[in-house]
């Protein structure tokens, strides 16, 4: 079934479109990899899909609901979540407080009864502490629980970032390079991770900059250059295909 | 309709003061991006330094127009040094300290100058007729001073080295730190000429009205208002903003009462909420 | 038998308790004191509320203006309209809590900006007192006593020395106190401090950060303006002199003193500075004068506050692990936890702070 509709998505930044007329479509329980050069408008496609951006043009349709216009906010609450390239941690706060944040949309009983602590905030309390330890051990993380974020090493603190997006248990998982900058061991431990939350349930899309790692990961690939998408199709369908090394290499093979 | 010339000069001879301190400001808060709070207090200074100058010691007026702004200045040089260089990068701390600076520097003044204002006795006499209109010599040496002043400073910004370099660290300190452009300097320099030109602000303001403790954060909150509608940092928004305000505050005090003040905040806080970059701010 | 352990802290707060009902005795009424304790209470609300916005990320500068609309609002409602005070005095709070409100919902913008805006409204809330005439203009409004409080058979509680505004004001910090604590311990605080450090973040994880900010500006209001109908029969007179910027900058000076970073900075700082000002020599320019100076030397010495002097007196072995504006900032637990990493491994020398 078609968890995400993105259907002529444009974005103008004054008169250069970053984003063109961008069609394509997730299946659920699938791994969708965005890949293209740097420049190509990846990020600029997670912000419109994410409600960080407002969008020129086009329809986003996520689980049969048109999104277009919806705070990030009430787009996480309907099972959309994302991960950031930086800043993706509560820095102040240690790694369980992050993640029981991460359960914000979980709780039932929010507002009045978490601050007067009534019985059944409390018992909610209770099961989201537990949930949140589940997470944090399955995403092995529970060793460092009590550190404060911001000391983790940059490896973990990705890692905590995925952790984070997942504890609002979601449909549908915007991720953001998750590898950049990461050392070859690191960018293993992600992609494990990667296909952790994909058995978790999860559907996946992946922008990445690092083409091993996305072709790895993904079963299906997009491809975009100058906001536009170039190709579509399998890591082995892509690999082949001109109009992607032109895009990375910008040198015409033939001739 | 005879009230329009003289609302004319009243606007135009405010409205250079307010120019004045409002390009102050915004030098500050463009090389150092730090919001001067005390700036109000600073033409205060200005203006009591003025006063005690004038008529406790004999020196002549054009000299306590050079001496007061340069103690003043220096004072500024001082105050960057030992207050806001350590803080240097930790905005809360330097705004917050900006606001206890002004604080010690209007209650100091409180309690030497004392409560009730001051009248200068005005050096000049002589005025000319222009349009129908009196000015007085003060006045006439207000607007040629403030008129001087802004012209140099627009020239040192746009054609000396130095000035240069300040406009530099604006636009991107980290890309002048790497050209070499020492921050330490530009902010020395900014400070120095930014209060200069505020306390002499404050001197040219002095045998026109009365002097008191008090006269700091009418100013400051002037100067604000100026800023917002100008462009936060911006040179020529704060000229043009100053005297578009004087001579909107002329008008409005002499047809419409003191009302205008209120208006002139309410004013503001449209322009925040629907233009917060005023004229020519930055985004 | 079994034996209960007690907590320290509840003890503490117990014997806190007993002193403060206590105080009038203690003190035998002295009406000086009295005054002082009454100031300390209201500043204590007006400090602790405006940081709970502070908490949330925006740096407000107009808490003032909802003192003096809730002031103002009680003394209208009891003069003009001969209302009860007790019902003036709640709705001054409600009325303080929607004009909060609307003005937080009407303005998008932050940082900056946002601090403009709120020293803006104060003007506006001030220049508005001045100008009209129902209001008292620029001369001050009197304001009469609260309605005695009877309760049948018992006895009467009339308002007519100080000790009787001093348990007022207690029961009034009290509940301030609670409701902001819970607050911010609660989830919704992890919620408030998670959209103070990464707005995006927080919205990613289905926290609407707008809504949460308008809700807890409101919040802090309906506080601020509680406190100015309390103030009004207090005082007897207030008048738009008393309701100025540099009002709320001594709110401000309160909470750095005492601690921004802290919930009990800014009731520390306001009893302190407080205390501080009716017992130094001088008043007026004096007074003012010790509270910039001691910001002052708060910011370059004590940059924690107050509430942070035990733990840097603490701290003094460590030097060498970590710096000093990092030291300072972290709370207990988590600084030795980092300690002990960094000994793990095997020092690696200052990170630089945020």
């Amino acid at each position: 079934m078609i968890l995400l509709h993105v259907e002529g998505l444009t974005k103008y930044f004054g008169g250069l479109a970053a984003v063109k007329d961008l069609d394509f479509d997730v299946t659920k329980g699938e791994i969708l990899g965005l890949i293209g050069p740097n420049g190509a408008g990846k990020t600029t496609v997670f912000n419109l899909l994410t409600g960080f951006d407002r969008r020129s043009r086009g329809k986003v349709i996520f689980k049969g609901h048109d999104i277009t216009g919806w705070k990030p906010s009430r787009i996480a609450a309907l099972g959309l979540a994302r991960t950031f390239q930086i800043v993706n941690v509560f820095g102040n706060q240690t790694t369980y407080e992050n993640v029981r944040l991460g359960h914000y949309l979980q709780q039932r009983n929010g507002g009045f009864h978490s601050i007067f602590r009534t019985r059944s905030a409390r018992r909610e309390e209770e099961e989201l502490q537990h949930r949140t330890i589940e997470l944090l051990e399955r995403m092995g993380l529970i060793d460092v629980k009590d550190e404060l974020a911001s000391s983790l090493p940059q490896g973990l603190q990705r890692a905590l970032g995925i952790c984070i997006a997942l504890a609002t248990s979601p449909d549908l998982l915007l991720m953001d390079e998750p590898t950049a900058g990461m050392s070859a061991e690191e960018t293993a431990n992600i992609m494990a991770m990667i296909q952790q939350t994909r058995d978790m349930g999860v559907t996946i899309v992946l922008v990445e900059h690092n083409m091993k790692m996305a072709m790895g990961c993904s079963d299906r690939i997009v491809v975009l250059n100058f906001g536009e998408k170039i190709a579509e199709g399998t890591p082995e369908e892509i690999v082949g295909k001109e109009e992607v090394i032109e895009a990375y290499l910008g040198v015409r093979r033939s001739q | 309709m005879d009230l329009i010339i003289p609302c004319l000069l009243n606007g135009l001879v405010s409205g250079l003061i307010y120019a004045l301190l409002a390009a102050g400001f915004n030098l500050i808060f463009g090389a150092a991006r730090i919001v001067f709070f005390a700036h109000g207090e600073i033409y205060m200074l200005g203006a009591i330094g003025a006063y005690w100058l004038i008529m406790g010691t004999g020196i002549p007026y054009p000299l306590v127009l050079i001496l007061v702004p340069l103690g003043v200045g220096l004072f500024g040089v001082v105050v960057e040094r030992i207050i806001f260089r350590p803080l240097r990068g930790h905005d809360f701390p330097i705004f917050v300290s900006s606001l206890a600076l002004a604080m010690i520097i209007s209650n100091s003044a409180l309690l030497t100058f004392g409560e009730r204002p001051k009248a200068i006795v005005s050096p000049f006499t002589g005025k000319i007729v222009l349009f129908g209109a009196v000015l007085t010599m003060d006045r006439l040496i207000l607007i040629f001073v403030s008129v001087a002043v802004i012209t140099a400073l627009y020239l040192f910004l746009h054609r000396t080295r130095a000035g240069r370099a300040i406009r530099a660290v604006s636009q991107d300190a980290e890309s002048a730190a790497l050209v070499g452009i020492s921050m330490n300097r530009t902010n020395m320099q900014t400070f120095f000429i930014a209060l200069a030109i505020c306390a002499a602000g404050g001197v040219l303001i002095a045998p026109l009205y009365v002097v008191d403790a008090f006269m700091g954060t009418p100013v400051l909150l002037v100067t604000l208002i100026v800023v917002v509608l100008g462009g936060l940092g911006s040179f020529p928004g704060a000229i043009i903003g100053g005297l578009l305000l004087g001579l909107i505050q002329s008008f409005g005090y002499t047809f419409i009462g003191g009302v205008t003040s209120l208006i002139s905040f309410a004013v503001v806080i449209i322009v925040i909420i629907f233009r917060p970059r005023g004229l020519y701010g930055r985004a | 038998m079994a034996v209960r352990r007690i907590s320290s802290t509840k003890v503490i707060l117990t014997l806190l308790a007993a002193v403060l009902l206590a105080m009038p005795v203690i003190i035998s009424q002295d009406p000086r004191l009295l005054h002082t304790f009454v100031m300390a209470g209201l500043a204590i609300i007006l400090a602790t509320s405006n940081r709970l916005v502070y908490f949330t990320g925006s740096v407000h500068f107009g808490h003032i203006a909802f003192y003096a609309i809730g002031a103002y609002t009680a003394v209208l409602l009891v003069t003009k309209l001969g209302v009860l005070f007790w019902f003036a005095f709640l709705a001054a709070g409600v009325v303080a809590g929607i004009v909060a409100l609307a003005f937080a919902a009407a303005t998008k913008v932050k940082g900056f900006y946002f601090t403009l805006l709120t020293l803006a409204f104060v003007e506006v809330v001030r220049l508005t007192i001045t100008f009209t005439p129902a209001l008292g203009a620029s001369r001050a409004m009197r304001c009469p006593p609260p309605n005695p409080i009877t309760i049948p058979h018992l006895f009467t509680i009339e308002f007519a020395t100080r000790v009787e505004y001093y348990y007022f004001i207690l029961v009034l910090v009290a509940i301030t106190l609670v409701v902001l604590y819970l607050i911010e311990k609660s989830q919704v605080g992890a919620a408030l401090s998670g959209i103070a450090q990464s707005e995006p973040l927080a919205e990613s994880i289905g926290i609407n950060a707008a809504r949460h900010k308008v809700l807890t500006f409101s919040i802090c209001a309906v506080f601020a303006g509680l406190a100015g109908a309390f103030y009004a029969p207090y005082a007897t007179v207030i008048g738009p002199s008393n309701f100025t910027i540099w009002a709320s900058v001594i709110i401000w000076f309160q909470m750095v003193v005492g601690g921004a970073d802290s919930f009990w900075g800014p009731v520390i700082g306001a009893v302190s500075l407080v205390f501080l000002r009716e017992f130094m020599p001088g008043t007026g320019a004096y007074e003012n004068i010790y509270y910039a100076v001691a910001v002052l030397a708060t910011l370059f010495f004590l940059p924690g506050g107050l509430v942070s002097l035990p733990r840097v007196v603490r701290q003094k072995g460590s030097k060498g692990m970590v710096s000093l504006r990092l030291r300072e900032r972290l709370p207990k637990r988590v600084l030795a936890s980092l300690v002990a990493r960094r000994e793990k491994q095997g020092g690696k020398g200052d990170t630089a702070s945020r």
